[in-house]
């Protein structure tokens, strides 16, 4: 694993009016690594991941992925940050008027010039990497919560990405589909996708991730390996959080 | 032979509100059930669904119940009537014969209010089913026991919707309620169950822990049955129409 940090997010600060949602957050991820961020609703963790690839703007500090500075808000670094980072949001955005197999080819032949040819075949490779090949004709409303999870999956690799960032990906799911989108999650961690998911799967954080950061209040209050994150949290409101979240997920609170 | 029917909640909260109870209705219709219970708590536009709903059963043929969510008696005891107002009127607009609630906060101070009780219910065709929920006030032996006593004293209409699952919930053993309840009992939740680390959920009876079989065996037989499980997979109509003929094979082996 490269110690080269392929994102780079330095002292960023970012307000929704007079309300500060980040504040002076500094994380540095290499590529490979496998980051859960986790806290509290409006501690931040969205807009994070949304800055990175500029679906919001950070107002202060600077933010670089693989290279691409993006404090700038230069057009062109923007388009090519977003061709090196896919995105999993939590309501799947999938276009509904579009089939599977249509979703997953647009991104390919509008941004990277794939032919269609070029772009059917991708699609269909990364279909039957999120096991739903046979879903490629069909429309997003004929299928599951899961399976759209899991085109929404397979649309962001056909852009080959360097990076994924996960909104929150199952938290629209029934309990039961959670399991088919995490585990399509840790089969690409498996295979080295520098990962960030904002989640409160802590399962998932446990078995996947290198690092798991704790947000509240827009500042990232603490972040470590899962076994230490879990064994021994710090934080108070870390304490707090784990033992709320974990016993609402019936397991043992080990805050 | 018992009918079978799917409570729509078996596929999945938030599935059933994504794509609306009517479109699992119809993939109910195509697994060969023969009827389907639909869920108060799972309408998003009850004006409009319900006689969606009622037109689409007719026309294949579907049997129907309507499950409200609201308990029948309130907190404090009292006879809650605009609840049961609303699941009468409900249960109506789906041309449903009978509605499901649970009892609530019945208690001693309640006993009063079941002649009120009987003499709404002797005003509508639509039989009330009492059901344990998964509550201790109204999910426990002891709570349906003076419930159904008393209102069998009192020549109340009223019968019970068994579910086989919610004891578990609630610390009872099933067999020892299905004999103590048999001959209240007009409609069978089928729910199997497991335990997971704090917590119960509910599998198929093919999967479940529970002593499944001598429960149904100490039923009445020819009594509804409704699928009350979990109902996922990438092939929906093929795991529904698996469940469904695996509970039509059971009642035949029972009956």
């Amino acid at each position: 694993m490269s110690t080269e940090p392929i994102i780079r997010i330095e002292k960023v600060s970012k307000w929704y009016g007079q309300f500060q949602v980040l504040t002076d957050v500094d994380l540095e991820v290499r590529a490979g690594e496998r980051i859960v961020i986790c806290g509290p609703s409006g501690s931040g963790k969205s807009t994070l991941i949304r800055c990175i690839n500029h679906l919001e703007k950070a107002q202060q500090g600077r933010i670089v992925v693989d290279g691409i500075e993006l404090t700038g808000h230069h057009g062109k670094n923007v388009g090519a940050v977003r061709r090196e980072v896919g995105m999993v949001f939590q309501q799947f955005n999938l276009f509904p008027h579009l089939t599977v197999l249509q979703n997953c080819m647009l991104a390919p032949m509008h941004t990277r010039g794939a032919s269609a040819g070029e772009a059917e075949a991708r699609a269909m490779k990364y279909l039957q990497r999120v096991r739903i090949p046979e879903q490629a004709g069909k429309y997003p409303s004929q299928l599951s919560g899961g399976q759209q999870q899991r085109v929404a999956i397979a649309r962001a690799l056909c852009m080959n990405p360097k990076v994924m960032l996960f909104d929150e990906p199952t938290s629209a799911l029934d309990p039961e589909m959670v399991k088919e989108v995490l585990d399509t999650m840790i089969s690409l961690a498996d295979d080295g996708m520098t990962m960030l998911c904002v989640t409160h799967e802590m399962g998932f954080a446990r078995s996947v991730a290198d690092r798991v950061i704790f947000m509240a209040d827009g500042r990232i209050l603490e972040q470590a390996p899962p076994q230490k994150f879990f064994a021994t949290p710090e934080h108070p409101k870390l304490r707090a959080f784990l033992g709320q979240i974990l016993s609402s997920h019936g397991q043992e609170a080990t805050a | 032979m018992s009918p079978i029917l799917i409570s729509l909640s078996s596929f999945g909260a938030a599935e059933v509100r994504r794509h609306g109870q009517l479109w699992f209705l119809f993939l109910a219709q195509q697994a060969g059930a023969d009827g389907v219970e639909v869920r108060g708590e799972l309408l998003v536009d009850a004006e409009r669904e319900l006689p969606a709903l009622a037109a689409a059963a007719q026309e294949a043929g579907l049997q129907r119940v309507y499950s409200s969510p609201e308990g029948l008696w309130s907190d404090d005891g009292g006879l809650d009537a605009p609840a049961l107002e609303r699941g009468l009127a409900a249960a109506a607009r789906l041309r449903a014969p009978r509605l499901k609630m649970a009892i609530g906060g019945f208690g001693s101070s309640s006993l009063e209010s079941l002649r009120r009780l009987r003499t709404r219910l002797a005003d509508t065709p639509i039989e009330l089913v009492i059901e344990n929920d998964q509550t201790a006030g109204a999910g426990t032996l002891g709570a349906l026991q003076t419930f159904l006593g008393e209102a069998r004293d009192r020549d109340l209409p009223t019968g019970m919707t068994f579910d086989m699952g919610n004891w578990h919930w609630t610390g009872e053993c099933p067999l020892q309620a299905a004999q103590a309840l048999a001959s209240h009992v007009r409609y069978v939740h089928c729910k199997g169950v497991q335990r997971q680390a704090q917590r119960w959920v509910a599998v198929p009876l093919a999967d479940s822990a529970a002593p499944w079989r001598a429960v149904l065996r100490a039923l009445p037989a020819g009594l509804p049955w409704a699928i009350e499980y979990p109902l996922i997979g990438d092939d929906l109509l093929a795991v529904t129409r698996n469940q469904v003929d695996e509970l039509r094979a059971l009642a035949g082996s029972l009956a």
